[in-house]
């Protein structure tokens, strides 16, 4: 089963936010809960967390891509 | 009722150490085996590389930097380069900011807004620059806008981590081996600078608590860190 990885709401009126990183490859193997990715503004970083335990299966967005509060930015199959 | 929070004090403490602490300390929060506390420390001289770090914001050379008693290290933490030594004030929240404030940018006036209350108490104008982080003020041998205390948090599992540096009497040669946070055209002062009489580091904390409890309706008491360790 796919699990979608969005980018949580992290603030009120906030809208995007910069995908500073992946802290995990494709392939990888994570537990729901895990950060698996650091989204950041100038004083915020904020740590996106696996939504199931699986592997990561697919990246949506890049390091340093801009990304909407919403955004599904990778996959983990279950 | 007050929420109630714990503060530790570290004391004069290596970078390192007190990471290790603070990472210790945000795990027993997140699994709400320990209250969300506020941790202070004072670091030896340091310069941290966060993941943002661009090369050019380093001045110095290692061997430069041996020389004037500055370590030097990559950290885990998102953003550009910073410095922390002696005489410098550090806070790192550790706590669920969601139960306090309605996001985290909120999270983040609201910290701004305890240092410039704190400054006032030593009757130092505090204020934000628009685009800019952190906590300024106008030198009064200069005139000119530097910044006297940095800020950058983290949240992971709910719970923040990093915090706050205020410029208390640090020597500020030791920032002229790097353009902290990349910016290039403002400097970086003190509250002794400033005009602010000597204090010390646990005045300010005491100051600090007080102004925080004041923003954040929260009833904050000192714990101790072999409390955490012995558990």
């Amino acid at each position: 089963m796919k699990y979608e990885i969005a980018i949580p709401e992290f603030a009120e009126g906030a809208e995007e936010i910069n995908l500073r990183q992946w802290l995990v490859a494709i392939g990888d193997t994570v537990k729901k809960g895990d950060n698996i990715a650091e989204a950041a503004t100038d004083k915020i970083s904020i740590y996106i967390e696996s939504p199931a335990d699986g592997v990561l299966s697919a990246t949506l967005a890049a390091e340093d891509d801009r990304v909407l509060v919403g955004q599904i930015i990778g996959e983990i199959e279950g | 009722m007050k929420k109630e929070l714990a503060w530790i004090d570290l004391g004069l403490i290596s970078y390192e150490d007190a990471f290790v602490i603070q990472e210790q300390l945000h795990e027993n929060c997140v699994a709400e085996t320990w209250p969300d506390t506020l941790l202070f420390q004072e670091n030896h001289p340091i310069i941290t590389l966060g993941r943002g770090t661009h090369e050019k914001n380093l001045l110095l050379t290692p061997a430069d930097l041996l020389d004037l008693g500055i370590a030097l290290t990559a950290v885990s933490r998102g953003g550009d380069i910073s410095y922390h030594g002696n005489g410098q004030f550090i806070v790192s929240p550790i706590l669920h900011f969601d139960h306090y404030v309605k996001g985290a940018h909120q999270y983040v006036r609201c910290l701004e807004q305890v240092v410039i209350n704190l400054l006032a108490h030593y009757q130092l104008n505090g204020k934000r620059i628009k685009g800019r982080s952190g906590v300024w003020v106008t030198e009064p041998g200069t005139g000119e806008d530097k910044k006297i205390s940095a800020l950058g948090i983290a949240v992971s599992h709910g719970v923040t981590l990093h915090g706050m540096s205020i410029n208390v009497n640090p020597n500020l040669e030791h920032f002229k081996a790097i353009i902290p946070c990349g910016i290039e055209d403002k400097g970086i002062t003190s509250m002794a600078v400033c005009g602010c009489p000597p204090i010390t580091l646990s005045d300010l904390r005491d100051q600090f608590i007080v102004a925080f409890d004041d923003m954040f309706g929260t009833q904050t008491a000192k714990r101790t860190i072999d409390e955490i360790e012995s558990r």
